[in-house]
Protein backbone atom coordinates (compact mmCIF):
# COMPACT_ATOMS: atom_id res chain seq x y z
CA UNK A 1 0.00 0.00 0.00
CA UNK A 2 2.75 2.46 1.02
CA UNK A 3 4.55 1.64 -2.22
CA UNK A 4 1.35 1.99 -4.11
CA UNK A 5 1.60 5.55 -2.85
CA UNK A 6 4.56 6.35 -3.16
CA UNK A 7 4.65 5.48 -6.71
CA UNK A 8 1.50 7.60 -7.18
CA UNK A 9 3.32 10.22 -5.79
CA UNK A 10 6.42 10.00 -7.37
CA UNK A 11 4.22 9.13 -11.16
CA UNK A 12 2.10 12.22 -10.50
CA UNK A 13 5.35 14.51 -9.90
CA UNK A 14 6.71 13.41 -13.11
CA UNK A 15 3.14 13.86 -14.98
CA UNK A 16 3.16 17.90 -13.33
CA UNK A 17 7.12 18.39 -13.70
CA UNK A 18 6.35 17.64 -17.66
CA UNK A 19 3.10 19.38 -18.23
CA UNK A 20 4.61 22.12 -16.32
CA UNK A 21 7.51 22.64 -18.52
CA UNK A 22 5.15 22.34 -21.41
CA UNK A 23 2.73 25.04 -20.13
CA UNK A 24 6.32 26.67 -19.52
CA UNK A 25 6.97 27.84 -22.97
CA UNK A 26 3.43 28.44 -23.83
CA UNK A 27 3.71 30.98 -21.02
CA UNK A 28 6.95 32.18 -22.12
CA UNK A 29 8.43 33.73 -25.28
CA UNK A 30 6.80 31.08 -27.39
CA UNK A 31 3.25 31.73 -25.71
CA UNK A 32 3.74 34.94 -26.68
CA UNK A 33 4.95 34.56 -30.52
CA UNK A 34 1.88 32.16 -30.87
CA UNK A 35 -0.81 34.64 -29.65
CA UNK A 36 -0.01 37.69 -31.55
CA UNK A 37 0.52 35.20 -34.75
CA UNK A 38 -3.10 33.78 -33.65
CA UNK A 39 -4.33 37.44 -32.50
CA UNK A 40 -3.22 38.43 -36.49
CA UNK A 41 -4.82 35.60 -38.18
CA UNK A 42 -8.04 35.10 -35.84
CA UNK A 43 -8.67 39.36 -35.86
CA UNK A 44 -7.18 40.03 -39.45
CA UNK A 45 -9.23 37.98 -41.37
CA UNK A 46 -12.29 38.51 -39.14
CA UNK A 47 -11.73 42.34 -39.31
CA UNK A 48 -11.01 42.02 -43.04
CA UNK A 49 -14.31 39.57 -43.83
CA UNK A 50 -16.46 41.62 -41.79
CA UNK A 51 -15.70 45.21 -40.77
CA UNK A 52 -13.86 46.93 -43.66
CA UNK A 53 -15.74 49.07 -46.45
CA UNK A 54 -16.33 46.40 -48.69
CA UNK A 55 -16.61 43.00 -46.35
CA UNK A 56 -17.44 40.24 -48.16
CA UNK A 57 -19.84 38.81 -45.03
CA UNK A 58 -20.35 42.63 -43.31
CA UNK A 59 -23.80 40.88 -41.15
CA UNK A 60 -21.94 37.50 -40.53
CA UNK A 61 -19.70 38.65 -37.79
CA UNK A 62 -20.08 35.96 -35.04
CA UNK A 63 -20.45 32.94 -37.48
CA UNK A 64 -17.41 33.62 -39.74
CA UNK A 65 -15.13 33.88 -36.31
CA UNK A 66 -16.69 30.73 -34.83
CA UNK A 67 -16.15 28.97 -38.04
CA UNK A 68 -12.56 29.99 -37.97
CA UNK A 69 -11.92 28.97 -34.25
CA UNK A 70 -13.22 25.40 -35.65
CA UNK A 71 -11.01 25.43 -38.22
CA UNK A 72 -7.45 27.21 -38.07
CA UNK A 73 -6.43 26.02 -34.21
CA UNK A 74 -8.02 22.36 -34.98
CA UNK A 75 -5.72 22.22 -37.89
CA UNK A 76 -2.87 23.72 -35.69
CA UNK A 77 -3.63 21.10 -32.96
CA UNK A 78 -3.38 18.37 -35.28
CA UNK A 79 0.11 19.47 -36.52
CA UNK A 80 1.23 20.46 -33.03
CA UNK A 81 0.19 17.44 -31.66
CA UNK A 82 1.96 15.07 -34.70
CA UNK A 83 5.13 17.23 -34.15
CA UNK A 84 5.30 16.86 -30.47
CA UNK A 85 4.59 13.11 -30.35
CA UNK A 86 6.19 11.73 -33.16
CA UNK A 87 9.32 14.89 -33.44
CA UNK A 88 10.32 13.58 -29.49
CA UNK A 89 9.95 9.93 -30.39
CA UNK A 90 12.07 10.43 -33.04
CA UNK A 91 14.10 12.64 -31.16
CA UNK A 92 15.05 10.76 -27.92
CA UNK A 93 13.28 13.42 -26.20
CA UNK A 94 10.31 11.12 -25.14
CA UNK A 95 13.22 8.27 -23.91
CA UNK A 96 14.84 10.94 -22.09
CA UNK A 97 12.12 11.99 -20.28
CA UNK A 98 10.76 8.44 -19.52
CA UNK A 99 13.98 7.10 -18.45
CA UNK A 100 13.23 10.09 -14.74
CA UNK A 101 10.61 8.99 -12.62
CA UNK A 102 7.89 9.72 -14.83
CA UNK A 103 5.30 7.14 -16.09
CA UNK A 104 5.01 6.61 -19.97
CA UNK A 105 1.04 7.72 -19.67
CA UNK A 106 1.93 10.22 -17.66
CA UNK A 107 3.96 11.84 -20.35
CA UNK A 108 1.70 11.28 -23.31
CA UNK A 109 -1.46 13.22 -21.38
CA UNK A 110 1.67 15.48 -20.01
CA UNK A 111 2.12 16.61 -23.69
CA UNK A 112 -1.11 16.40 -24.98
CA UNK A 113 -2.82 17.84 -22.25
CA UNK A 114 0.04 20.59 -22.21
CA UNK A 115 -0.55 21.43 -26.19
CA UNK A 116 -4.55 21.35 -25.51
CA UNK A 117 -4.53 24.22 -23.01
CA UNK A 118 -2.13 26.17 -24.53
CA UNK A 119 -3.35 26.28 -27.81
CA UNK A 120 -6.93 26.80 -26.05
CA UNK A 121 -5.85 29.75 -24.27
CA UNK A 122 -3.67 31.55 -27.30
CA UNK A 123 -5.81 30.13 -30.60
CA UNK A 124 -9.27 29.82 -29.08
CA UNK A 125 -10.54 31.70 -26.07
CA UNK A 126 -8.14 35.03 -26.20
CA UNK A 127 -8.40 35.69 -29.88
CA UNK A 128 -12.38 35.04 -29.43
CA UNK A 129 -12.70 37.07 -26.11
CA UNK A 130 -10.83 39.92 -28.06
CA UNK A 131 -13.13 39.81 -31.17
CA UNK A 132 -16.32 39.38 -28.82
CA UNK A 133 -14.87 42.66 -27.31
CA UNK A 134 -14.56 44.71 -31.04
CA UNK A 135 -17.43 43.10 -33.17
CA UNK A 136 -19.85 45.04 -31.72
CA UNK A 137 -18.42 48.46 -31.74
CA UNK A 138 -18.04 47.85 -35.44
CA UNK A 139 -19.81 50.81 -37.00
CA UNK A 140 -22.76 50.92 -38.23
CA UNK A 141 -23.88 47.60 -35.93
CA UNK A 142 -24.74 45.33 -39.26
CA UNK A 143 -24.92 41.79 -37.80
CA UNK A 144 -27.46 38.98 -38.11
CA UNK A 145 -29.04 39.74 -34.41
CA UNK A 146 -30.24 42.73 -33.34
CA UNK A 147 -27.79 43.01 -30.22
CA UNK A 148 -24.29 41.15 -29.54
CA UNK A 149 -24.74 37.50 -28.64
CA UNK A 150 -25.03 36.80 -24.85
CA UNK A 151 -21.49 36.93 -23.21
CA UNK A 152 -22.52 33.36 -21.12
CA UNK A 153 -23.69 31.94 -24.70
CA UNK A 154 -20.43 33.23 -26.15
CA UNK A 155 -18.25 31.91 -24.28
CA UNK A 156 -20.45 27.98 -24.13
CA UNK A 157 -19.47 28.32 -27.91
CA UNK A 158 -16.03 28.75 -27.18
CA UNK A 159 -16.43 26.25 -24.55
CA UNK A 160 -17.43 23.88 -27.78
CA UNK A 161 -14.65 24.83 -29.75
CA UNK A 162 -12.19 24.07 -27.01
CA UNK A 163 -13.73 20.49 -26.53
CA UNK A 164 -13.50 19.84 -29.96
CA UNK A 165 -9.75 20.70 -30.15
CA UNK A 166 -9.36 18.22 -27.38
CA UNK A 167 -10.67 15.50 -29.54
CA UNK A 168 -8.83 16.17 -32.39
CA UNK A 169 -5.35 16.67 -30.66
CA UNK A 170 -6.47 13.20 -28.65
CA UNK A 171 -7.35 11.43 -32.06
CA UNK A 172 -4.10 12.82 -33.37
CA UNK A 173 -1.91 11.57 -30.49
CA UNK A 174 -3.27 8.48 -31.06
CA UNK A 175 -2.44 8.33 -34.62
CA UNK A 176 0.78 9.51 -33.89
CA UNK A 177 1.88 6.71 -31.26
CA UNK A 178 0.27 3.86 -33.80
CA UNK A 179 1.51 4.91 -36.60
CA UNK A 180 4.74 6.82 -35.98
CA UNK A 181 5.36 8.58 -38.97
CA UNK A 182 4.72 12.51 -39.77
CA UNK A 183 2.74 13.36 -42.76
CA UNK A 184 0.62 10.50 -42.74
CA UNK A 185 -0.42 10.85 -39.07
CA UNK A 186 -1.83 14.19 -39.96
CA UNK A 187 -3.10 13.20 -43.22
CA UNK A 188 -4.97 10.53 -41.95
CA UNK A 189 -6.51 13.53 -38.57
CA UNK A 190 -7.08 15.41 -41.15
CA UNK A 191 -9.34 13.04 -43.20
CA UNK A 192 -11.14 12.67 -40.12
CA UNK A 193 -11.91 15.69 -39.57
CA UNK A 194 -13.10 16.47 -43.07
CA UNK A 195 -15.23 13.71 -43.15
CA UNK A 196 -17.53 14.48 -39.92
CA UNK A 197 -17.11 18.32 -41.59
CA UNK A 198 -18.88 17.53 -45.18
CA UNK A 199 -22.29 15.54 -44.14
CA UNK A 200 -22.28 12.09 -45.44
CA UNK A 201 -25.42 10.35 -46.39
CA UNK A 202 -24.25 6.81 -45.05
CA UNK A 203 -24.05 8.75 -41.45
CA UNK A 204 -27.66 9.48 -40.26
CA UNK A 205 -28.58 12.35 -39.25
CA UNK A 206 -29.44 11.57 -35.53
CA UNK A 207 -25.78 10.36 -35.09
CA UNK A 208 -24.38 13.57 -34.77
CA UNK A 209 -25.98 13.89 -31.80
CA UNK A 210 -23.52 11.72 -30.39
CA UNK A 211 -20.43 12.61 -32.82
CA UNK A 212 -17.80 15.41 -33.09
CA UNK A 213 -19.55 16.43 -36.26
CA UNK A 214 -22.74 17.04 -33.93
CA UNK A 215 -20.53 19.95 -32.94
CA UNK A 216 -18.92 21.83 -35.97
CA UNK A 217 -20.72 19.80 -38.61
CA UNK A 218 -22.01 21.98 -41.80
CA UNK A 219 -25.30 20.13 -42.10
CA UNK A 220 -25.95 20.61 -38.22
CA UNK A 221 -27.86 23.93 -39.19
CA UNK A 222 -30.13 25.13 -42.00
CA UNK A 223 -27.87 27.55 -43.18
CA UNK A 224 -24.37 25.91 -42.87
CA UNK A 225 -22.79 27.24 -39.95
CA UNK A 226 -21.72 24.97 -37.12
CA UNK A 227 -24.63 25.16 -34.61
CA UNK A 228 -22.30 26.90 -31.79
CA UNK A 229 -23.64 30.10 -34.25
CA UNK A 230 -27.25 29.24 -33.50
CA UNK A 231 -26.64 28.57 -30.01
CA UNK A 232 -25.28 32.39 -29.81
CA UNK A 233 -28.03 33.97 -30.95
CA UNK A 234 -30.59 32.22 -28.80
CA UNK A 235 -31.63 28.60 -30.28
CA UNK A 236 -31.27 26.03 -27.97
CA UNK A 237 -28.36 23.72 -28.24
CA UNK A 238 -29.87 20.62 -29.90
CA UNK A 239 -26.57 18.61 -30.21
CA UNK A 240 -25.68 19.36 -26.23
CA UNK A 241 -25.20 15.01 -26.25
CA UNK A 242 -22.38 15.86 -28.71
CA UNK A 243 -20.22 17.51 -25.66
CA UNK A 244 -20.15 15.00 -23.26
CA UNK A 245 -19.26 11.60 -26.01
CA UNK A 246 -16.78 14.25 -27.59
CA UNK A 247 -15.12 14.35 -24.22
CA UNK A 248 -15.72 10.33 -23.77
CA UNK A 249 -14.31 9.81 -27.36
CA UNK A 250 -11.15 12.21 -26.25
CA UNK A 251 -10.74 10.74 -23.10
CA UNK A 252 -10.73 7.19 -24.87
CA UNK A 253 -8.74 7.76 -27.24
CA UNK A 254 -5.75 9.15 -24.97
CA UNK A 255 -6.44 5.88 -22.61
CA UNK A 256 -5.93 3.78 -26.35
CA UNK A 257 -2.87 5.96 -26.73
CA UNK A 258 -1.49 5.46 -23.62
CA UNK A 259 -1.74 1.38 -23.93
CA UNK A 260 -0.03 1.65 -27.43
CA UNK A 261 2.66 4.03 -25.98
CA UNK A 262 3.26 1.32 -23.00
CA UNK A 263 4.29 -1.13 -25.41
CA UNK A 264 6.44 0.98 -27.63
CA UNK A 265 10.32 0.48 -27.84
CA UNK A 266 12.17 4.25 -26.99
CA UNK B 1 23.03 -8.64 2.28
CA UNK B 2 23.17 -5.55 0.20
CA UNK B 3 21.05 -6.22 -3.09
CA UNK B 4 23.54 -5.75 -6.74
CA UNK B 5 23.12 -2.44 -7.68
CA UNK B 6 22.09 -4.38 -11.29
CA UNK B 7 21.82 -7.90 -11.97
CA UNK B 8 20.88 -9.20 -15.10
CA UNK B 9 20.56 -13.15 -15.95
CA UNK B 10 20.27 -14.91 -19.52
CA UNK B 11 19.28 -11.54 -21.28
CA UNK B 12 18.04 -12.29 -24.70
CA UNK B 13 16.85 -9.22 -26.81
CA UNK B 14 16.28 -9.63 -30.61
CA UNK B 15 15.44 -7.25 -33.29
CA UNK B 16 13.51 -9.27 -36.02
CA UNK B 17 16.22 -11.37 -37.49
CA UNK B 18 19.11 -9.74 -35.16
CA UNK B 19 19.75 -10.78 -31.96
CA UNK B 20 21.38 -7.96 -29.89
CA UNK B 21 21.81 -9.77 -26.55
CA UNK B 22 22.27 -13.60 -26.43
CA UNK B 23 22.35 -14.71 -22.47
CA UNK B 24 23.82 -11.61 -21.02
CA UNK B 25 24.73 -12.68 -17.43
CA UNK B 26 26.47 -9.69 -15.05
CA UNK B 27 25.96 -8.35 -11.57
CA UNK B 28 27.61 -5.11 -10.34
CA UNK B 29 27.80 -4.51 -7.04
CA UNK B 30 26.27 -1.47 -4.94
CA UNK B 31 29.83 1.36 -4.73
CA UNK B 32 31.57 -0.23 -7.89
CA UNK B 33 32.60 1.89 -10.67
CA UNK B 34 31.94 -0.98 -13.34
CA UNK B 35 32.93 -0.52 -17.00
CA UNK B 36 31.23 -2.18 -19.70
CA UNK B 37 33.30 -2.30 -22.49
CA UNK B 38 32.61 -3.82 -26.12
CA UNK B 39 32.66 -3.32 -29.73
CA UNK B 40 30.17 -1.33 -31.30
CA UNK B 41 27.22 -3.18 -32.03
CA UNK B 42 28.05 -5.67 -28.87
CA UNK B 43 24.32 -4.91 -27.09
CA UNK B 44 25.72 -2.03 -24.79
CA UNK B 45 23.21 0.54 -25.32
CA UNK B 46 20.86 -2.13 -25.82
CA UNK B 47 21.43 -3.39 -22.46
CA UNK B 48 21.72 0.17 -20.83
CA UNK B 49 18.21 0.94 -22.68
CA UNK B 50 16.54 -2.22 -20.64
CA UNK B 51 17.87 -1.59 -17.38
CA UNK B 52 16.48 1.91 -18.05
CA UNK B 53 12.79 0.25 -19.15
CA UNK B 54 12.71 1.90 -22.51
CA UNK B 55 12.94 -1.20 -24.07
CA UNK B 56 11.68 -4.69 -23.20
CA UNK B 57 14.32 -7.45 -23.23
CA UNK B 58 12.57 -10.80 -25.38
CA UNK B 59 13.39 -13.44 -22.20
CA UNK B 60 15.56 -13.38 -19.08
CA UNK B 61 15.49 -11.25 -16.09
CA UNK B 62 17.15 -7.76 -14.89
CA UNK B 63 16.85 -6.18 -11.84
CA UNK B 64 18.04 -2.85 -10.91
CA UNK B 65 18.56 -1.84 -7.11
CA UNK B 66 16.65 -5.14 -6.45
CA UNK B 67 13.69 -3.90 -8.97
CA UNK B 68 13.02 -6.17 -11.39
CA UNK B 69 13.01 -3.76 -14.66
CA UNK B 70 9.58 -5.70 -16.55
CA UNK B 71 7.86 -4.03 -13.30
CA UNK B 72 8.86 -0.29 -14.44
CA UNK B 73 9.18 0.76 -10.61
CA UNK B 74 8.84 4.41 -10.46
CA UNK B 75 10.24 4.58 -7.78
CA UNK B 76 13.09 2.33 -8.21
CA UNK B 77 14.20 5.19 -11.24
CA UNK B 78 14.17 8.06 -9.23
CA UNK B 79 17.47 6.09 -7.55
CA UNK B 80 18.71 6.13 -10.98
CA UNK B 81 20.42 8.95 -13.06
CA UNK B 82 20.64 7.57 -16.79
CA UNK B 83 23.04 9.56 -19.62
CA UNK B 84 21.59 8.21 -23.07
CA UNK B 85 24.00 7.84 -26.21
CA UNK B 86 23.99 11.30 -27.79
CA UNK B 87 21.56 12.84 -25.48
CA UNK B 88 19.10 15.24 -26.61
CA UNK B 89 17.80 18.05 -25.05
CA UNK B 90 14.95 20.80 -26.00
CA UNK B 91 16.85 22.75 -28.13
CA UNK B 92 15.24 26.17 -27.31
CA UNK B 93 16.34 25.56 -23.19
CA UNK B 94 18.78 26.80 -21.74
CA UNK B 95 21.68 25.00 -19.55
CA UNK B 96 20.02 25.84 -17.02
CA UNK B 97 16.26 25.22 -17.57
CA UNK B 98 17.38 21.72 -19.28
CA UNK B 99 18.76 20.99 -15.19
CA UNK B 100 15.66 22.31 -13.48
CA UNK B 101 13.01 21.13 -15.50
CA UNK B 102 14.72 17.84 -14.49
CA UNK B 103 15.15 18.37 -11.08
CA UNK B 104 11.17 19.05 -10.96
CA UNK B 105 10.32 15.65 -12.28
CA UNK B 106 11.36 13.89 -8.91
CA UNK B 107 9.08 14.09 -5.85
CA UNK B 108 10.35 16.30 -2.69
CA UNK B 109 12.10 18.75 -5.16
CA UNK B 110 13.50 21.81 -3.95
CA UNK B 111 12.05 24.93 -4.83
CA UNK B 112 13.09 28.51 -5.50
CA UNK B 113 16.23 29.48 -4.25
CA UNK B 114 17.17 26.12 -2.91
CA UNK B 115 16.53 24.81 -6.23
CA UNK B 116 18.21 27.60 -7.86
CA UNK B 117 21.20 26.61 -5.76
CA UNK B 118 21.27 22.75 -6.44
CA UNK B 119 20.81 23.19 -9.95
CA UNK B 120 23.50 25.69 -10.06
CA UNK B 121 26.21 23.61 -8.01
CA UNK B 122 25.50 20.89 -10.21
CA UNK B 123 26.53 23.01 -13.29
CA UNK B 124 29.61 24.77 -11.60
CA UNK B 125 30.57 20.64 -10.83
CA UNK B 126 30.60 20.12 -14.88
CA UNK B 127 32.27 22.98 -15.95
CA UNK B 128 29.17 24.74 -17.16
CA UNK B 129 28.37 27.35 -14.97
CA UNK B 130 29.81 30.43 -17.43
CA UNK B 131 27.72 29.07 -19.70
CA UNK B 132 24.28 28.40 -17.77
CA UNK B 133 22.10 30.82 -19.74
CA UNK B 134 23.50 29.31 -23.39
CA UNK B 135 20.58 27.02 -25.19
CA UNK B 136 21.32 24.12 -25.75
CA UNK B 137 20.98 24.45 -29.62
CA UNK B 138 24.45 26.44 -29.24
CA UNK B 139 25.54 23.66 -27.24
CA UNK B 140 29.30 21.84 -28.63
CA UNK B 141 29.29 18.23 -28.79
CA UNK B 142 31.22 18.28 -25.90
CA UNK B 143 29.21 20.68 -23.67
CA UNK B 144 25.83 18.53 -24.45
CA UNK B 145 27.50 15.34 -22.91
CA UNK B 146 28.79 17.46 -19.59
CA UNK B 147 24.80 19.04 -19.82
CA UNK B 148 23.91 15.14 -20.07
CA UNK B 149 26.03 14.30 -16.83
CA UNK B 150 24.46 16.89 -14.73
CA UNK B 151 20.88 16.31 -15.53
CA UNK B 152 21.49 12.42 -14.50
CA UNK B 153 22.75 13.56 -11.14
CA UNK B 154 20.10 15.85 -10.28
CA UNK B 155 18.07 13.40 -8.64
CA UNK B 156 20.67 12.66 -6.25
CA UNK B 157 21.23 8.78 -7.35
CA UNK B 158 22.30 5.65 -5.88
CA UNK B 159 22.86 4.10 -9.45
CA UNK B 160 24.23 6.54 -12.36
CA UNK B 161 24.46 4.82 -15.72
CA UNK B 162 26.22 6.58 -18.22
CA UNK B 163 26.19 4.72 -21.88
CA UNK B 164 29.69 6.20 -24.17
CA UNK B 165 29.77 9.39 -21.49
CA UNK B 166 33.77 10.28 -23.05
CA UNK B 167 32.27 9.59 -26.80
CA UNK B 168 32.97 12.83 -28.69
CA UNK B 169 34.75 14.41 -26.55
CA UNK B 170 38.62 15.86 -27.08
CA UNK B 171 41.55 15.44 -24.94
CA UNK B 172 40.52 17.74 -22.10
CA UNK B 173 36.68 16.96 -22.72
CA UNK B 174 37.39 12.99 -21.54
CA UNK B 175 39.87 13.70 -18.69
CA UNK B 176 37.59 15.95 -16.64
CA UNK B 177 34.42 13.67 -17.94
CA UNK B 178 36.80 10.69 -16.05
CA UNK B 179 37.50 13.15 -13.18
CA UNK B 180 33.89 13.77 -12.77
CA UNK B 181 33.02 10.07 -12.88
CA UNK B 182 35.47 9.63 -10.53
CA UNK B 183 33.83 12.28 -7.94
CA UNK B 184 30.16 10.53 -9.24
CA UNK B 185 31.69 7.03 -7.99
CA UNK B 186 31.98 8.69 -4.20
CA UNK B 187 28.73 8.67 -3.56
CA UNK B 188 26.88 6.11 -6.10
CA UNK B 189 27.64 3.12 -8.31
CA UNK B 190 28.80 3.76 -11.53
CA UNK B 191 27.63 1.53 -14.38
CA UNK B 192 29.30 2.87 -17.93
CA UNK B 193 29.74 1.91 -21.37
CA UNK B 194 32.47 2.71 -23.22
CA UNK B 195 34.93 1.46 -26.05
CA UNK B 196 37.81 3.57 -24.91
CA UNK B 197 39.96 0.90 -22.70
CA UNK B 198 42.61 3.87 -20.81
CA UNK B 199 39.31 5.22 -19.37
CA UNK B 200 38.35 1.68 -18.02
CA UNK B 201 42.15 1.40 -16.82
CA UNK B 202 41.83 5.00 -14.72
CA UNK B 203 38.68 4.86 -13.17
CA UNK B 204 36.94 1.25 -12.91
CA UNK B 205 37.31 -1.29 -10.11
CA UNK B 206 35.03 -3.46 -12.03
CA UNK B 207 34.98 -4.86 -16.43
CA UNK B 208 32.43 -6.31 -17.94
CA UNK B 209 33.33 -7.46 -21.48
CA UNK B 210 30.49 -8.01 -24.01
CA UNK B 211 30.84 -9.44 -27.45
CA UNK B 212 27.84 -10.45 -29.50
CA UNK B 213 25.26 -10.04 -27.33
CA UNK B 214 26.86 -12.18 -23.91
CA UNK B 215 29.46 -11.50 -21.37
CA UNK B 216 33.47 -12.78 -22.50
CA UNK B 217 34.98 -11.24 -19.55
CA UNK B 218 33.55 -10.53 -15.76
CA UNK B 219 35.40 -9.38 -12.88
CA UNK B 220 37.62 -7.01 -10.88
CA UNK B 221 39.94 -5.45 -12.77
CA UNK B 222 42.68 -7.05 -11.37
CA UNK B 223 41.64 -10.05 -11.94
CA UNK B 224 41.16 -9.51 -15.38
CA UNK B 225 44.66 -7.86 -15.53
CA UNK B 226 46.31 -10.95 -13.69
CA UNK B 227 47.34 -13.55 -16.05
CA UNK B 228 48.13 -16.91 -15.53
CA UNK B 229 51.42 -18.51 -13.95
CA UNK B 230 52.27 -19.73 -17.58
CA UNK B 231 53.25 -16.17 -19.07
CA UNK B 232 56.52 -14.67 -18.72
CA UNK B 233 58.65 -12.06 -20.39
CA UNK B 234 62.54 -12.93 -20.51
CA UNK B 235 65.00 -10.56 -21.39
CA UNK B 236 68.38 -11.83 -22.73
CA UNK B 237 71.94 -11.08 -23.95
CA UNK B 238 74.33 -12.72 -25.56
CA UNK B 239 73.83 -15.72 -28.39
CA UNK B 240 70.62 -17.10 -27.91
CA UNK B 241 70.39 -19.85 -30.45
CA UNK B 242 71.18 -22.70 -28.14
CA UNK B 243 68.64 -21.63 -25.50
CA UNK B 244 65.85 -21.35 -28.02
CA UNK B 245 66.44 -24.43 -29.44
CA UNK B 246 66.51 -26.12 -25.98
CA UNK B 247 63.11 -24.56 -25.32
CA UNK B 248 61.48 -25.06 -28.22
CA UNK B 249 62.61 -28.60 -27.62
CA UNK B 250 60.58 -28.96 -24.30
CA UNK B 251 56.79 -30.26 -24.33
CA UNK B 252 55.58 -27.76 -21.66
CA UNK B 253 56.87 -24.65 -23.91
CA UNK B 254 53.91 -23.46 -26.20
CA UNK B 255 55.26 -20.59 -27.99
CA UNK B 256 58.23 -17.76 -28.02
CA UNK B 257 57.25 -14.47 -29.12
CA UNK B 258 61.05 -12.51 -29.66
CA UNK B 259 61.37 -8.84 -30.26
CA UNK B 260 65.19 -8.00 -31.17
CA UNK B 261 66.58 -4.93 -29.55
CA UNK B 262 70.32 -3.52 -30.59
CA UNK B 263 71.84 -5.83 -27.92
CA UNK B 264 69.11 -7.81 -26.24
CA UNK B 265 66.38 -9.41 -26.95
CA UNK B 266 62.68 -9.65 -25.04
CA UNK B 267 61.18 -12.83 -25.20
CA UNK B 268 57.36 -13.79 -24.34
CA UNK B 269 57.21 -17.55 -23.43
CA UNK B 270 53.70 -19.34 -22.44
CA UNK B 271 53.68 -22.20 -21.58
CA UNK B 272 51.08 -25.37 -22.12
CA UNK B 273 50.90 -26.07 -18.18
CA UNK B 274 51.69 -23.37 -15.10
CA UNK B 275 52.68 -26.42 -12.74
CA UNK B 276 55.96 -26.94 -14.24
CA UNK B 277 56.57 -22.70 -14.63
CA UNK B 278 59.36 -23.33 -11.61
CA UNK B 279 61.52 -25.75 -14.41
CA UNK B 280 61.42 -22.60 -16.75
CA UNK B 281 64.04 -20.19 -14.59
CA UNK B 282 67.05 -22.77 -14.47
CA UNK B 283 66.72 -23.95 -17.88
CA UNK B 284 66.97 -20.55 -18.99
CA UNK B 285 69.96 -20.10 -16.43
CA UNK B 286 71.38 -23.07 -17.53
CA UNK B 287 72.98 -21.65 -20.44
CA UNK B 288 76.08 -19.82 -20.44
CA UNK B 289 76.26 -18.31 -24.23
CA UNK B 290 73.52 -15.69 -23.05
CA UNK B 291 72.69 -13.99 -19.73
CA UNK B 292 69.14 -13.31 -18.33
CA UNK B 293 68.97 -9.89 -17.59
CA UNK B 294 65.03 -10.07 -16.92
CA UNK B 295 62.69 -12.64 -16.00
CA UNK B 296 59.23 -11.53 -14.40
CA UNK B 297 55.61 -12.84 -15.19
CA UNK B 298 54.07 -11.15 -18.31
CA UNK B 299 51.53 -7.62 -17.45
CA UNK B 300 49.06 -7.39 -19.05
CA UNK B 301 47.32 -4.39 -20.18
CA UNK B 302 43.78 -4.04 -20.53
CA UNK B 303 43.81 -3.95 -24.42
CA UNK B 304 45.75 -7.21 -24.56
CA UNK B 305 42.80 -8.84 -22.30
CA UNK B 306 40.34 -6.69 -24.50
CA UNK B 307 41.74 -8.27 -27.82
CA UNK B 308 42.29 -11.44 -26.51
CA UNK B 309 38.76 -11.99 -25.39
CA UNK B 310 36.71 -10.23 -27.41
CA UNK B 311 39.23 -11.07 -30.73
CA UNK B 312 38.84 -14.52 -29.90
CA UNK B 313 35.20 -14.61 -30.05
CA UNK B 314 34.76 -12.33 -33.06
CA UNK B 315 36.92 -15.35 -34.31
CA UNK B 316 34.20 -18.13 -33.67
Amino acid sequence: MATDMSTMRIGVSGFWGVLRGDLGRWLGRRGLFQLILWLLIIEGFLYYTVATENAPFGQLGYEILLNMLMFFPIFAGIILAEATIIGEYHSGIAAWLVSKPVPRAGYLTAKLGGLWIGLSLTAILIPGLVANWWLPKVEPYRFVTPEPPPFGRFLAALGVTVVVLGFFIALTGFLAVLIRRRGITALLAMIVWLLLRIPLPQIPTAWHRYLPSGLYGTNQTAEGWIPGTEYIHGHPFGQASAVPMTMLAAVLLVASAVLVYQRLEL
Amino acid sequence: MTVPAIEIRQLKKRYRKVEALCGLDLTVDQGSVCGFLGPNGAGKTTTMKILMGLIRSSSGWAAVLGNDVSDDDLPARARIGYLPQDPVFPPSQTVRGVVASVARLYPGHPRGSELRRRVDGLIDRVGMIDIARRRVRGLSGGERQRLGVAQALVGEPDLVILDEPSAGLDPMGRRDMLSLIEEISSRATVFYSTHILDDVERISDTVVMISRGRAVAHGSLDDILTVSEADYTVRLRGDTAGIHDRLIAEPWVGEIDIRRRTETEDWRIRLTDDSVADRLAPLLASDDDCDVIEFHLSDRRLEDAYLELVGADDGD
